[in-house]
């Protein structure tokens, strides 16, 4: 098989080229991976470089029409802004007929064929695309107090949480096989379209398995526009507008539903607590925030329980506490509670097929279907792949076949190009990963897993200007 | 590599002494200066009757002696400035033409009638020479001064010219300055400090003006530093954190006077699209005040309402405008402006973005960090307006100024306009949400200092008002004299 027909048998379907082992994926030599990794840029750059529009104007601008090296991909990683460059007025006017032409842009599957026009929110919007033309948007949470829609397909949704299974599987060395189902906390919203909403699918998708497997924290999904809400109120205190925030009359409508998730927020935590005890020494995942993980560890050694569920516990949380703080020893709270040995902590985002979990020597690994670069923060140009750099993370996500998968991050990362002593071959980043905006002291982000946090400042935002509001 | 020392003054004294390290912003340069905590007990003004001196000099000698010293602080004759212009350019946001220039006005500000400006303009000389008496409604006879007070500069660094305006203003009201000089400009107050030593070393407006530095948010000094019994009032300049931070130590008896940080905007009437020579006329002014100092500062124009229309055609001539502003910006002098000193990476994102995404934003200029014009196609400024430097703009096409409104809030400073006409309409509607200061497009970056700032007079609030109420019983009914009133009686 030549190298191009290898290269895209991985980057069409990475988990079934790997045969669903995170291992194998981290095992090419970097040379051949790199080879691969070329081959199939290029590919995708010829695919894509007419037909869709974005890329287009770009190639273009830039006057390329071929893509040799990895090199050549840097001069073509979109900016993380591109997918949300849209003017935020066009959501809190419901204009998701413009949102849908510009989402049209950034994508070659055809969406004329969804139903836009009658949509009153978001969470409608991206129920219309999904039925009408099998995108499966996932959008950031908005900390920004915009937030990014990126058009994956329902097939890229799937390679993706595939992807999670084989790297969980991999870092909490599972058996590669072994598809039994587990009782699956995911200490969360039970769904929504979000980074995080998506996440809990993964969970329920490669370790609940069933229905009846699946524990969330919240049993009820969160709502697009409900996150929305709480990104706009943010931007708004922050620039003293808050007065200026108007709600859409269809969202408002829907607003005593908001109002009832957020009540059966407040006995969750109890409810979940009763639960875990209830399959002690049972096989059990835990996903989610590692606040309410935190906070039900605390609440379980004040009632003297410990190690509940042994060693075989697999614990996968992330994204901080409420208003972002956690105690010090929280890791080791939550592993003295459940048993775990280890936390799985991610490095990922919205827009990149991976999921990089840390490994033994505490490094991120980037798998083999996505081109890592750091940038350099002035001028945007890489740095030479070799040593040990920092600087803005960019990738590659070689899985795309219907958007583009070159992107730069706000994010600063160090990349190691040096084997790493835990045996995998593939290129990985140290852990002290920031964002720019927040190194430069600008926002303070929501984290995507600190839903519950917005969730609950958008109902109050929403009740608040209900009461005052005269229009 | 030699070192560079920012020493600090304290009343007529020139201090070197326990040196310490401080890194300038962006960690691009340092210098050193002498350790804050070992001149904390010499900083403040102990024992305030010893402005007592300051009240021997008639206001027309302390404007003598503001006038003699413009003309020394001529920057091609002054030693100390020249020195100080050099250390600057690498602490500086500026470029070196346009800081140059700046330190080239400071004689300008020293003129004789701005001088007199900046106390007869918001005060009146007569308040602060003696006592102006008035008599009142109920027969008391009011004898009023502005007296000074001690009071603690905390200066932005933008521009050398906010150390100038503070010295003349603690001068003119007879007060004690501490200036705080900022991280990206250690230089510009010491290097006036140092020419008033030389020029007049006793004279008691030398001996009132200190300078030094501290690395803003150094608690432990702070806290000793900023307490009643040193310090009247706080006026501080700049940015959000630096302003945030100094509220913590605001209590009775310590007043902050807040010149906050802000942002301005620019409302452009459909007037600037009656002929080519209006809209090339428009769009130079606007240029000037996106460009001027390279944006950076808070009047500086960042987004442009144009009433233009908003439909295809509203937007075409936006686009237009839009391309005279960019290239007017670029023909700017470059002693006003030129290609900035550093780009925020964050920004190029959000602009290459916009680009990218195509159908909402126009963007014109930018690749080569030079400024950009972002033109939006629809009545909607940028998520990230706050951000806009480096001589970034946007224009947002608007129906009709009276939805100005819109666009302005609590952290809105300058709007300016054009028309000169449109001043009228707009100015008493737009402050009710937040606009403080109108002016004629083109010239919002410079300023007089004897007008109000950010909508406070600064002067007024620096001074401390004294009444002496006399009131003579014949005109002025005693207490023990008065009779109790009303009845007792319910209402019918």
């Amino acid at each position: 098989m030549s190298i191009v027909a290898e290269a895209m048998r991985m980057a069409n379907d990475p988990p079934t080229y790997f045969g669903g082992s995170g291992g194998a994926a981290h095992q090419i030599p970097r040379a051949e991976a790199e080879a691969m990794q070329a081959a199939a840029l290029r590919e995708r750059f010829a695919e894509l470089r007419d037909r869709l529009p974005v890329l287009k104007s770009a190639a273009d601008e830039q006057g390329m029409d071929d893509i040799r090296t990895l090199e050549d991909g840097a001069n073509l990683l979109f900016p993380h802004t591109v997918y949300k460059s849209y003017p935020a007025s066009l959501l809190e006017k419901n204009r998701f007929d413009r949102m849908t032409q510009w989402l049209g842009r950034l994508t070659t599957v055809d969406l004329g064929g969804a139903d836009v026009g009658d949509c009153d929110g978001i969470d409608a919007w991206l129920a219309a695309l999904e039925e009408g033309s099998g995108l499966s948007v996932t959008h950031s949470s908005g900390t920004s107090g915009t937030m990014s829609f990126l058009p994956r397909t329902t097939d890229g949704y799937r390679i993706l949480s595939d992807v999670f299974g084989m790297t969980s599987r991999d870092f909490n060395e599972l058996d590669p096989h072994d598809h039994e189902p587990w009782h699956c906390f995911y200490l969360g919203f039970r769904g929504g379209r979000s980074h995080a909403g998506r996440a809990a699918g993964w969970a329920l998708d490669n370790f609940a398995r069933t229905a009846d497997h699946f524990h969330p924290l919240y049993d009820v999904d969160m709502s697009s526009d409900v996150m929305f809400v709480a990104a706009r109120v943010r931007l708004a205190q922050a620039r003293g507008e808050l007065d200026r925030l108007e709600i859409s009359p269809s969202l408002r409508a829907r607003q005593a539903q908001f109002e009832d998730v957020q009540k059966t927020t407040g006995q969750a935590l109890e409810r979940t607590f009763e639960r875990l005890l209830s399959l002690k020494g049972e096989r059990v995942y835990i996903g989610g925030m590692s606040g309410a993980l935190t906070d039900l560890a605390v609440r379980g050694i004040e009632h003297g329980v410990r190690d509940l569920f042994g060693p075989g516990c697999v614990v996968q949380c992330g994204g901080g506490g409420k208003g972002g703080r956690l105690p010090d020893n929280w890791e080791q709270l939550a592993l003295e509670f459940t048993g775990a040995r280890r936390i799985g902590q991610y490095y990922g985002m919205t827009e990149v097929t991976m999921i990089t979990s840390r490994c033994s020597e505490g490094h991120y690994h980037v798998p083999p279907w996505v081109v890592t670069y750091v940038l350099a923060p002035e001028t945007g140009r890489p740095y030479p792949r070799e040593g040990v750099r920092t600087g803005r993370a960019a990738f590659f996500d070689l899985v795309p076949q219907t958007y583009w998968g070159g992107f730069a991050t706000g994010d600063e990362i160090t990349v190691d190009w040096s084997p790493c002593r835990c045996g995998r071959t593939t290129v990985h980043l140290h852990a002290n990963v920031q964002r720019f905006s927040e190194k430069r002291g600008g926002d303070d982000k929501i984290t995507c897993a600190a839903a519950d946090d917005a969730h609950a400042a958008a109902i109050e935002f929403l009740a608040s200007s209900r009461s005052g509001a005269a229009s | 590599m030699s070192r560079i020392v920012a020493p600090a003054v304290i009343r007529g004294q020139v201090i070197v002494d326990d040196l310490v390290a401080f890194g300038g912003r962006g960690g691009e340069m340092e210098f050193l200066s002498p350790d804050p905590m070992k001149l904390i007990d010499r900083l403040p003004l102990r024992n305030p009757g010893e402005m007592r001196r300051l009240y021997t000099l008639t206001i027309d000698e302390i404007i003598d002696y503001l006038v003699e010293l413009g003309r020394r602080l001529d920057l091609a004759h002054n030693g100390f400035l020249q020195e100080a212009l050099e250390q600057s350019y690498a602490a500086t946001d500026l470029t070196p033409p346009i800081l140059r220039w700046q330190y080239s006005l400071i004689p300008h500000f020293f003129s004789r009638e701005m001088v007199r400006g900046y106390i007869d303009v918001p005060i009146g000389i007569p308040y602060v020479e003696g006592w102006r008496t008035t008599t009142l409604a109920d027969g008391r006879v009011a004898a009023i001064r502005a007296m000074g007070a001690r009071c603690l500069h905390i200066t932005a660094g933008n521009s050398p010219i906010t150390a100038i305006i503070s010295l003349a203003r603690n001068a003119l009201t007879r007060s004690d300055a501490i200036i705080k000089s900022p991280s990206n400009d250690p230089f510009t107050a010491l290097a006036v400090a140092r020419t008033m030593i030389a020029m007049a070393p006793d004279h008691p407006v030398t001996q009132h003006f200190s300078v030094a530095y501290w690395k803003g948010g150094a608690v432990e000094f702070e806290e000793r530093l900023y307490q009643p019994r040193n310090i009247e009032k706080i006026i501080a300049w700049g940015g959000f954190a630096s302003v945030k931070h100094v509220t913590r130590y605001i209590q009775p008896g310590l007043e902050l006077i807040s010149l906050d940080p802000k942002r301005s905007a620019t409302v452009i009437g459909r007037e600037a699209f009656a002929s080519e020579g209006a809209m090339r006329e428009a769009a130079l002014r606007a240029a000037t005040d996106v460009g001027a100092s390279n944006q950076t500062g808070c009047s500086s124009a960042r987004v442009i309402l144009v009433e233009c229309g908003t439909d295809d055609e509203g937007v075409r001539k936006l686009t237009r405008f839009g391309e005279l502003i960019y290239d007017a910006m670029l023909k700017l002098p470059d002693h006003v402006s030129n290609k900035p000193k550093a780009f925020d990476p964050e920004l190029r994102n959000d602009i290459q973005g916009l680009r990218a995404g195509g159908d909402f934003y126009h963007v014109i200029g930018g690749r080569d960090d030079e400024g950009a014009i972002i033109v939006s196609k629809l009545d909607e400024a940028v998520d990230f307006y706050p951000r806009l430097s480096g001589r970034v703009a946007n224009l947002v096409p608007i129906d009709d100024v009276a939805e100005a409104g819109r666009f302005i809030n609590a952290y809105t400073q300058t709007i300016g306009v054009y028309p000169e006409a449109l001043k009228l309409r707009l100015r008493d509607e737009l402050p009710l949400y937040g606009a403080q200061r109108f002016v004629s497009l083109g010239y919002a970056m410079t300023a007089n200092p004897a007008l109000p700032q950010d909508a406070i007079e600064p002067v007024r609030r620096m001074v401390k008002w004294i009444v002496d109420e006399s009131c003579d019983p014949a005109a002025c009914p005693p207490l023990w004299e008065s009779e109790p009133q009303g009845s007792e009686e319910t209402a019918p």
